[in-house]
């Protein structure tokens, strides 16, 4: 780790503050949401040892379910924290649909906002998101004015691909940041909809041309020196994620697991089993052997829980997220080509990328998308 | 749900080259070639390594929405502070 991230970012701990939630997500990856909760005495055994360590920042995560069903719990947990003094510094995060953010919690939050983050999960434009998530009752403005940085999460699905850009736009024109990810879903997408994407991609390089300093979503971040050098000497598979080594989350009743997804907030009995055997701890091999001559395995959008959930291996990656992927490089790749023809001195950093747009373009050109 | 492949190693295709519905248009080609030929006599020079990034920024990109808050080596936060 460099000195930069240390001071960022030393230790991670998730809290799965409540099972329950108000929605029901069409692509939610939890299928039971029962009334179970974390009580503050609870939450405070799991972090007390956490702050009296000595140690660089301590980030704290509150999941779900929906946050702000527990936000009496952590209201307390919050003030119990910031009424001692601890080993280290500390921050909290949450996600949240924001649907049941009232003016108490407003309020609360406005008083708290350098030290606790809510970032709010909405899926771009209003009707999309009642179709994908059931309501739009949401002060989004509330949410970009107390948390300019944090990115506003927008999943996307078969159902909303065709109005992605579309609600990008829309988020960015109300100047958030914006987190544009795919649902991980059981079933792959079809082609017409990786198509579709594709065509989704073009249309925000066009609005990025238009709008240089627009917040560049992560579509349009891509290490091309990186990859182009992956082509020569292969990266070996590496965990792509902090599960299990330097993040865990603890349950309602304490009990520690690699992230929320590999715990019982989704996880059934049989693949509990594999987890609680220390399956993803113990893990050395994170490969996937129809991904070795893959260019791209340092940055894979894999998520080793879904691998799990829907292909019941750790290891074994899904092909839409795969192809997806390379539709953002080749994007990358054209949006690059424009901005690099428009400039009028190219130097040496631009050389380099051009020999790495050259390989990663001669790579793509040979293997199709779909 | 029919119609969709079961998301699984089973469906995993060969590569094909030339497919007419693929979109990656190879008047690219030429365009890139040109950069190149602009750039004949620099040397190119990578950018500082990756973790050189702005802290307020998430620069994690494996994509999948973890909104920053686990240690990965991958995971620069996105918190505002």
């Amino acid at each position: 780790m460099t000195k930069g991230k240390n001071e960022l970012c030393d230790e991670a701990i998730g809290l799965l503050v409540t099972y329950r939630c108000n929605l029901n997500c069409k692509y939610c990856y939890v299928h039971s949401k029962k009334p179970k909760e974390m009580t503050l005495e609870m939450a405070q055994s799991i972090l007390e040892p956490f702050l009296m360590k000595q140690g660089g920042f301590l980030d704290i995560k509150f999941y779900g379910g929906e946050t702000l069903m527990s936000f009496t719990l952590i209201k307390q947990l919050v003030e119990w924290v910031e009424s001692k003094t601890w080993n280290r510094k500390y921050r909290f995060f949450g996600s949240t649909n924001g649907t049941l953010l009232n003016n108490e919690m407003k309020e609360w939050f406005m008083d708290h906002s350098k030290l606790v983050t809510m970032g709010l999960s909405f899926d771009g434009l209003p009707d999309v998101q009642l179709e994908n998530r059931g309501s739009i009752n949401i002060d989004i403005d509330y949410f970009i004015s107390t948390w300019p940085q944090q990115t506003i999460q927008m999943t996307i699905n078969t159902s909303s691909v065709n109005r992605m850009a579309e609600g990008i736009i829309y988020l960015l024109e109300k100047g958030a940041k914006v987190h544009p990810n795919v649902a991980f879903e059981e079933y792959e997408w079809e082609d017409k909809y990786i198509l579709e994407y594709c065509k989704q991609l073009d249309i925000l390089a066009d609005y990025y041309s238009k709008h240089e300093k627009a917040p560049i979503i992560i579509q349009f971040e891509h290490k091309l020196e990186e990859y182009a050098r992956s082509l020569d000497n292969h990266h070996p598979q590496v965990q792509v994620c902090g599960a299990g080594h330097g993040f865990h989350v603890y349950d309602v009743d304490g009990s520690k697991y690699p992230c929320h997804l590999l715990s019982p907030l989704v996880l059934e009995t049989n693949q509990l089993n594999m987890v609680n055997k220390g399956e993803i701890e113990h893990a050395k091999d994170f490969a996937d052997s129809k991904c070795a001559n893959c260019p791209y395995t340092s940055s894979c959008p894999t998520c080793l829980g879904c691998n799990l959930i829907y292909r019941n291996d750790i290891r074994n990656r899904d092909l839409t997220h795969c192809k997806i992927m390379r539709a953002e490089v080749r994007a990358f790749i054209k949006k690059e080509v424009t901005r690099l023809k428009k400039k009028e001195v190219l130097d040496s950093f631009d050389a380099a990328r051009i020999a790495a747009i050259r390989k990663i373009y001669d790579y793509e050109k040979c293997h199709s998308l779909l | 749900m029919d119609d969709e492949l079961l998301n699984n190693d089973a469906n995993l295709g060969g590569d094909t080259l030339n497919n007419p519905l693929d979109p990656f248009p190879s008047s690219l080609d030429i365009d890139i070639t040109s950069l190149q030929t602009d750039v004949v006599d620099i040397t190119p020079e990578e950018p500082q390594e990756e973790h050189d990034f702005d802290a307020t920024r998430k620069m994690c990109p494996t994509r999948h929405g973890c909104q920053g808050a686990t240690d990965c080596d991958y995971c620069g936060g996105d918190y505002p502070g």
